[in-house]
């Protein structure tokens, strides 16, 4: 009998490695369908609908606050057709879609054209590296008590990053967001907590809520990086903060 | 002094309210820092060009004044994918055709930009989603409002 009993001290092992290295959880959340207890059914459309709560101030610090007055309209990076990102993308009124795969979640927005993926954990993707370095930075998720959890860093500066709207708040590559995606019945809640500790003292708190759609994602047509400029042209010059467009 | 203790009140019922609707606030761009509210002219005139693209989407149109002096304005719609939603595409408009206009002007001396309230077809009829806010704004017969 004693090869019976390697073969199970060898199977021990082999399941304290799997268990150990996530391979485990793989095979069992890849088992667990969108809608179950642990993992909730947020796929289809979503369009705004119910309450938005946004920070009335963002706690500034020194840096933050000396950036913020030299950030003018000119640098808004939409006048350059570059898409807004989390959690602002979140507040317009424009419908986005959630798919949920085994491995990952694909977010697209009709707003800016944007598609984010989000990397499930404990599926073998490799962490984030220096090259993730991106307007919409490198999301990682996972399921955790009936919610979707997002967290993105690798936020590229951007001179919008922390409010997008003049007067505009630059964020860092420190940026940090966490997206707390649940539903209740027909509403979806989309809570996210925005870091920046190189320009904010603490971090600060977003929610939204959406309603499903039947209706499809909009194609979000060509950006002309001329044109997208074009307003500025109708601002007085002597109401541009450095005088130049 | 009375009647502002009378008004924040209110004020403060009302952004609660606001904020319970969940009405979008601000989105994309202000058109304040580039377009008079306080002005409001007419025009009418030949478009030369529609360009149906993003962020937003320009009707150029070709404008004689009094003197007879064309001049080519510039009308900036929402973004298109609020307007596609009513039905709007890159054929909307074709060159040649007669359109008018009311709307902001551009703030900037010797600039011709317009933020319409509403752009009408020759006939006079009144292009649902050409303004960028107001009874004519994309959503406004669906009861919403938006930015961008």
């Amino acid at each position: 009998m004693a090869f019976p009993r390697r073969l199970f001290e060898a199977a021990a092992v082999a399941m304290v490695l799997l268990v150990g290295s996530g391979y485990l959880s793989i095979r069992l959340e890849a088992q667990a369908p969108a809608g179950s207890a642990a993992i909730p059914n947020l796929s289809g459309v979503w369009t705004r609908g119910g309450r938005s709560i946004t920070p009335e101030q963002l706690p500034l610090n020194a840096r933050g606050i000396a950036l913020k007055e030299a950030i003018d309209e000119s640098l808004a990076p939409m006048y350059d057709c570059v898409p807004a990102t989390v959690p602002h993308i979140l507040g317009d009124p424009y419908n986005f879609s959630i798919e949920q795969r085994p491995d990952r979640v694909i977010i697209a927005f009709e707003k800016d054209g944007v598609t984010r993926t989000v990397w499930l954990e404990g599926h073998g993707h490799r962490p984030a590296t220096p090259n993730d370095y991106a307007v919409q930075g490198y999301s990682t998720g996972k399921y955790e008590k009936g919610q979707l959890v997002v967290e993105t860093t690798k936020y590229t500066f951007d001179p919008g990053g922390l409010e997008d709207k003049p007067p505009m708040v630059p964020s860092s590559t420190q940026k940090k967001t966490t997206e707390r995606y649940s539903r209740d019945g027909n509403q979806l809640t989309a809570t996210v907590v925005m870091e920046d500790p190189l320009i904010m003292t603490e971090p600060v708190r977003f929610s939204f809520e959406f309603q499903p759609t039947k209706d499809a994602l909009v194609e979000w047509p060509e950006c002309d990086p001329v044109q997208s400029r074009a307003p500025l042209n109708y601002m007085p010059v002597n109401q541009l903060k450095y005088g130049i467009r | 002094m009375r009647r502002i203790l009378v008004l924040f009140p209110a004020a403060a019922v009302a952004a609660v309210a606001l904020l319970s609707l969940g009405v979008p606030v601000g989105a994309h761009h202000s058109e304040a820092p580039f377009y008079d509210s306080d002005k409001t002219v007419d025009i009418r005139g030949v478009v030369t060009k529609w360009v149906f693209r993003n962020p937003h989407p320009f009707l150029y149109v070709e404008v004689a004044d009094e003197k007879g002096v064309k001049n080519e304005w510039v009308l900036e719609f929402v973004g298109p994918v609020r307007l596609i939603k009513v039905g709007w595409s890159a054929t909307t408009f074709v060159p040649g055709e007669t359109v008018s206009a009311s709307g902001h002007p551009s703030r900037a001396p010797g600039t011709y930009g317009l933020s319409p309230l509403k752009v009408a077809r020759a006939d006079g009829t009144v292009i649902p989603g050409s303004g960028r806010g107001g009874a004519n704004a994309p959503e406004a017969g669906r009861g919403g409002r938006g930015g961008g």
